[in-house]
């Protein structure tokens, strides 16, 4: 029987509890669905029909340098060792730590492949062969500053935290499509959680619940999600179902404290998910040719790929964004980022082989299975290398132009979008520069999310993902 | 409150423009570009017509105040074009809010913006 002050709660001031905390009614994505002041994680509608159903989002953290990978520019080989000549710095600020040395060049030997002819270096063999699959956006700009800070703004768009990530806006404007799963899951390989942590991952202004889970390599994804030995199934089915009513008795007298109301839903969520979570990322089923296509093999890009193949999984389950960040391999290994400020050749050796295969496995598995194309794949970094040298053997920090890359629905493949000034300083055309904003909002377009729509109310003012900025790059969709 | 202060601060400003030897342009005036710039972006949102219009006409008056600084600098033809680029984009927005035509709106605020940040990014050092 429902009592006076349960009816009030229900409705009346649930609504209130709910406007509060930023569902205003009549603006944009925030619009007040029943089902979702019931259920915040429920399904809702796109602004237009979505192109995929899952991104999954490859931050290759530590900054790799695209003009080693993808980025082939004759005039550094022909420039080495020389002064960058004063045309190529006008109009950027180059106080990073390493000033402005000569130009260096690798020891890379570049060719092209596939039909489009895409240049790729010969530490990528194997993502080469996928060319064709690929929109490179080589107009990339960002903020350059240390890489905490841009990290921060390649995920919230901002450089100070306290906004949420792309995945949380798009948890929060899509809802889940899983109720036994997150909407969104953090993945990273190596023995630590990513540089800068969760902030990366956080809901910021949004309720709680839109926040990414972090799931830890390895058989037990989250602390403490397995039942202890000592307690049977039973026994702990029991605790569990009384903790249940207990709290949601409590969390009935604050109906607008979204803090309590995520905590509870992560408590129930983790119920469902001690079945659901450790089946997720069990790759004893998949064959020893998927193991291998993903490069399980090699101890170099095993735990890189365990991290993709997992993320397929997740992909499978529906699970909407699928943050993925790289971290070191298995074993001893000075190299533990792609921050080559020195000896670049040993540092891109290492985290190339780590990543070449995994990700050129899970593209192609991707498509084997029909799941590419209603996937997007993005291959991001919060800023790459410049061309000029530093410490003899690396490059610093290059905000100013860089290549990132998409694949899967809704984009052209093989297409390549921008391009750098001939040593790869800067984005060579100002009017092509793709900024965060600028990727961001084509993510969500992909996804059916109209960037300027999707909104929230925060202490009186519409926020939306792109902040004021955002421009969908329509010139790569399909 | 801002708000009073922002146009005071214009006017001064708009006064050292008119009668002193050089035009100063502070920092200040550009975070307060940002601060108006945001506070627009919420309230064309929010379809509120009053308050978007009060903050397009204050960016129409501060980016005439950024125009003057950089023709009186010289050598700055980039950022002079961004400074009436802007200033014409915030009396499109303000035309377009007093139409109700919030959708045209925000795509020139979000244009506005782009611009503040093409010329901030590539020009400061100029």
């Amino acid at each position: 029987m429902t009592s006076r002050r349960d009816f009030l709660v229900h409705t009346g001031l649930g609504l209130g509890g709910a406007a509060l905390a930023g569902f205003a009614p009549g603006f944009g994505i925030n619009a007040a669905y029943a089902s979702e002041l019931i259920d915040p994680l429920a399904a809702k509608p796109t602004h237009f029909p979505a192109k995929v159903k899952s991104v999954i989002w490859l931050h290759q953290n530590g900054a790799p340098s695209t003009l080693d990978l993808y980025d082939y520019k004759p005039d550094i080989i022909k420039l080495a060792g020389k002064p960058v000549p004063e045309s190529f710095l006008k109009g950027i600020k180059t106080s990073t730590q390493g000033g402005v040395g000569k130009i260096f060049a690798s020891n890379r030997t570049w060719k092209q492949y596939g039909e489009s002819g895409a240049w790729f270096s010969d530490l990528l063999p194997n993502l080469a062969k996928q060319a064709d699959d690929l929109t490179f956006i080589k107009s990339s700009m960002t903020i350059g500053a240390t890489h905490d800070i841009s990290i921060l703004k390649l995920n919230t768009g901002d450089l100070n935290p306290g906004r949420p990530s792309l995945g949380a806006w798009i948890s929060y404007a899509l809802g889940s499509a899983n109720p036994d799963l997150p909407p969104y899951v953090v993945l990273y390989n190596g023995k630590s959680e990513p540089r800068a942590g969760s902030v990366n991952w956080n809901s910021g202004f949004l309720p709680a619940v839109y926040q990414g889970t972090a799931f830890r390599p390895g058989d037990s994804p989250i602390f403490y999600l397995n039942r202890p030995e000592l307690r049977g199934a039973e026994q702990q089915r029991n605790s569990l179902d009384l903790l249940k009513q207990l709290n949601h008795a409590g969390s009935a007298k604050h109906p607008s404290d979204t803090e309590l109301k995520a905590r509870l839903r992560s408590y129930d969520l983790a119920d469902r998910m001690q079945v659901s979570a450790p089946e997720a990322v069990d790759l004893s089923k998949e064959t020893d040719a998927t193991k291998e296509l993903y490069g399980l093999n090699d101890a170099t890009s095993a735990s890189y790929g365990t991290t993709l193949l997992r993320a397929r999984r997740l992909v499978e389950r529906g699970v909407r964004f699928i943050q993925v960040v790289t971290g070191e391999p298995d074993g001893d290994t000075d190299v533990t980022s792609w921050d080559a400020h020195d000896d670049l050749e040993k540092n891109h050796g290492t985290m190339a082989r780590m990543v070449d295969k995994p990700i050129a496995g899970l593209l192609a598995d991707l498509k084997s299975r029909g799941l590419l194309e209603t996937t997007l794949v993005v291959w991001t970094s919060e800023f790459s290398r410049t061309p000029w040298g530093e410490s003899g053997s690396g490059r610093d920090h290059n905000p100013w132009g860089y290549t990132q890359w998409l694949a899967g629905g809704g984009v052209k493949p093989g297409f390549t979008y921008g391009e750098t000034d001939e040593v790869g300083a800067q984005v060579a055309d100002k009017e092509k520069a793709v900024d965060t904003y600028d990727l961001h909002a084509t993510v969500l377009q992909l996804v059916g999310l109209d960037h300027l729509k999707t909104t929230f109310l925060n202490s009186g003012r519409s926020e939306r993902p792109t902040v004021v900025y955002g421009k969908v790059i329509k010139e790569i969709l399909a | 409150m801002r708000k009073l202060i922002v146009l005071l601060y214009v006017s001064m400003i708009f006064s050292s423009a008119v009668y002193a030897e050089e035009v100063e342009m502070e920092m200040d005036l550009m975070q307060n570009i940002e601060d108006v710039n945001k506070s627009l972006a919420s309230n064309i949102a929010l379809q509120r017509v009053d308050p978007s219009l009060e903050d397009a006409n204050q960016l129409t008056s501060m980016f005439e105040v950024v125009e003057a600084h950089f023709i009186k600098k010289g050598d700055a033809e980039n950022a002079v074009d961004l400074s009436k680029k802007s200033k014409k984009l915030s009396e499109e927005i303000a035309k377009l809010v007093t139409e109700k035509n919030f959708d045209t709106a925000t795509n020139l605020a979000t244009d506005l913006s782009r611009a503040c940040k093409s010329c901030h990014t590539f020009y400061k050092k100029e």
